[in-house]
């Protein structure tokens, strides 16, 4: 990483509203955020503090109301929805908690899943899918239904879809909130070699025991945030 | 766009749920096969209408005397003097008439008819000769003993072109051969003096009738008469002109029936409403159950794939390609019910024909309009699903994750 890289991701002064029947709620007020290239930063805080509103943010599924973003050095809190999708679609990765697997697709299939609006051959794609399978050590499971997988194999799953075509931005919520303690070991032990790799990585947990993987950490509570 | 994706997604889609994906399936193959056997119904009674318009030939209408106004009254039969009146009132029209006999009595086979007619009635009638030469004014003068055979006819008694054929006690000399087009006008409304059939045979009307049986016939009595107009456009004006005339005391017949292209065409439009009002009922009744099944069935898909259409955000796709996922998942269930529909109403039609009462036509219009019909049905039954679809905001919908 060098001083004149842009940042992968940056927000000033973003705010979020939501309408509510009692008027507008405040979801995140005034956040302040940079990641940096290679950063695997932590995003910590209680239920309702914006962890979510703000992963959705940074993942380009939503806009902010209120400040400006920056994806890649490049504003986009008004970009239009097409160039919006062609960010998410090649630049970013994403695992979620309750995994998001087409349980009745192969392993293989799921992770395939990836390339679905992507241009590229299906040759290259079965080449990227089985590579980032055989990285999350499940190549022996690539043919199985995805529903028969255990809760570490099916995040491992989910974490291969998100990385075989490899993101700029890998966003990850709650990955190990359904998993038991060696499955989450293992889980994180993934998104360190990812990160590694130089894969930026920004982890939404209640889990204070998953911080000592990150470089960076950002609390939030009741929609603010400090580093 | 990647189609073996597409073609992929749709199929899991549909098959989440088949019950619901059957049941519409199903309506709307019973629908379309009900619309295919609408279709090739109507379009056999039209073929059916053209044949018969073709039949009694263009331009051409005929009036005909009932046999018991005969029997009743033979000064108000029509005759030869209604030729002759007619033709010198209507000189852009072309005017014969056909006076039938009993063909078997005259010794002809069993169903043969004898028919009596002068020079013009092949420019009138669409009959053809096919060998030989109709019927001159000469023949007619001259009362010739000369003889006009329809090709069936004159298979079945081995007649040609200069062949003798006996009627009763007098002999008549074949001088042409004429295919003559039969089939269509033969329905329960139609008299015989306007479809007399194909095994015909046609002399001079001049020819004293001697082979007759039955009570010496007036002078110059017909059956029908037939008049061709030389210009389409003026058709209607003809009718109106040959009405007024008939009207002259002179002329006046009781009882005749008007064959006109409009009086063909009434009769089978009677009954081709009549099949539009029953099928078309059962097809709206069928596809629009199938395509109201078909909505549920997709907004059903919608409420359960939320997360799914959420993960299929994340990973890039647009709300055109959400929405046209669920459009095309509607297509594949309405096109395939309308080939299942439509492939088993043919294979049925195709089998009935030859026994069925019903005019058949299979062409191409019962296959294209049910194919865009199911097009149009899928797009329309879609449409709100698709919206709804494509509406989700991704956050929310990973929200339900």
């Amino acid at each position: 990483m060098t001083a004149s890289q842009p940042s992968i991701l940056k927000m000033e002064n973003v705010s979020k509203l939501f309408p509510t029947p009692h008027g507008p709620a405040r979801v995140l007020h005034s956040v302040d955020i940079t990641i940096q290239p290679g950063d695997f930063a932590a995003i910590t805080g209680p239920s309702g503090s914006g962890k979510t509103t703000f992963l959705n943010l940074a993942a380009l599924l939503d806009r902010p109301t209120e400040g400006s973003l920056h994806f890649g050095g490049q504003d986009v809190s008004a970009l239009a929805e097409p160039n919006l999708n062609a960010l998410r679609k090649h630049r970013i990765g994403m695992v979620f908690q309750r995994f998001c697997l087409l349980s009745h697709r192969t392993v293989l299939e799921n992770v395939l899943f990836r390339f679905r609006y992507l241009d590229i051959p299906r040759s290259r794609a079965l080449s990227l899918a089985r590579q980032a399978l055989e990285e999350m050590s499940l190549t022996p499971h690539a043919d199985q239904p995805a529903r028969l997988l255990s809760g570490g194999e099916m995040q491992r799953t989910a974490i291969a879809r998100a990385v075989a075509a490899p993101p700029d931005l890998l966003l990850v919520d709650e990955p190990t909130g359904n998993l038991d303690r060696d499955s989450a070991e293992g889980v994180m032990q993934c998104f360190k070699n990812l990160n590694q790799r130089g894969i930026t990585i920004l982890l939404a947990t209640h889990n204070p025991a998953l911080l000592k993987y990150c470089n960076r950490c950002f609390a939030f509570k009741n929609g603010t945030v400090i580093e | 766009m990647n189609w073996t994706a597409l073609l992929r997604d749709i199929g899991e889609g549909t098959r989440a749920q088949p019950g619901r994906a059957g049941l519409s399936f199903a309506s709307l193959s019973i629908g379309m096969a009900a619309l295919v056997s609408l279709l090739a119904i109507l379009g056999g009674v039209r073929q059916k209408t053209q044949l018969m318009i073709g039949e009694l030939g263009v331009n051409v209408f005929g009036l005909v005397q009932p046999s018991e106004t005969e029997r009743r009254a033979e000064k108000s039969t029509l005759s030869r003097r209604h030729v002759e009146i007619l033709a010198a009132n209507l000189t852009d029209a072309i005017v014969t008439g056909l006076r039938l006999d009993d063909g078997t009595a005259a010794g002809l086979p069993d169903g043969a008819i004898l028919a009596a007619t002068d020079e013009t009635l092949f420019q009138v009638r669409p009959w053809r000769i096919v060998r030989g030469r109709q019927f001159d004014i000469s023949d007619i003068r001259t009362r010739a003993h000369c003889a006009v055979v329809s090709t069936a006819l004159a298979q079945a008694m081995n007649l040609t072109v200069g062949s003798d054929v006996r009627l009763r006690n007098m002999t008549f000399r074949v001088v042409g051969l004429a295919d003559i087009e039969a089939g269509s006008l033969e329905t329960s409304d139609i008299r015989r003096a306007v479809a007399p059939g194909n095994r015909l045979l046609l002399v001079p009307w001049t020819v004293p009738a001697s082979w007759s049986t039955a009570p010496a016939p007036a002078s110059g009595r017909l059956d029908s008469l037939f008049i061709k107009g030389s210009e389409p456009a003026h058709f209607d004006t003809l009718i109106r002109r040959v009405e007024n005339l008939m009207l002259q005391p002179d002329c006046t017949v009781e009882g005749l029936s008007w064959v006109t292209p409009h009086s063909l065409v009434h009769g089978l439009m009677r009954y081709q409403q009549l099949i539009m009002l029953a099928g078309g009922a059962i097809v709206l009744l069928c596809l629009v159950l199938g395509g109201l099944t078909l909505t549920s069935l997709l907004l059903t898909g919608v409420q359960t794939r939320v997360p799914e259409i959420g993960l299929r955000r994340a990973l890039g796709a647009s709300p055109t390609d959400i929405g046209l996922l669920f459009m095309c998942e509607a297509l594949l269930i309405t096109l395939s019910a309308t080939l299942a529909g439509t492939g088993a109403a043919w294979a049925l039609l195709t089998i009935s024909r030859s026994w069925s009462p019903l005019p058949i036509h299979l062409g191409p219009a019962v296959i294209i309009i049910p194919l865009l019909s199911g097009l149009i049905l899928g797009i329309i039954f879609s449409y709100w699903p698709a919206r709804a679809a494509a509406r989700i905001s991704p956050s929310e919908a990973l929200r339900n994750e």
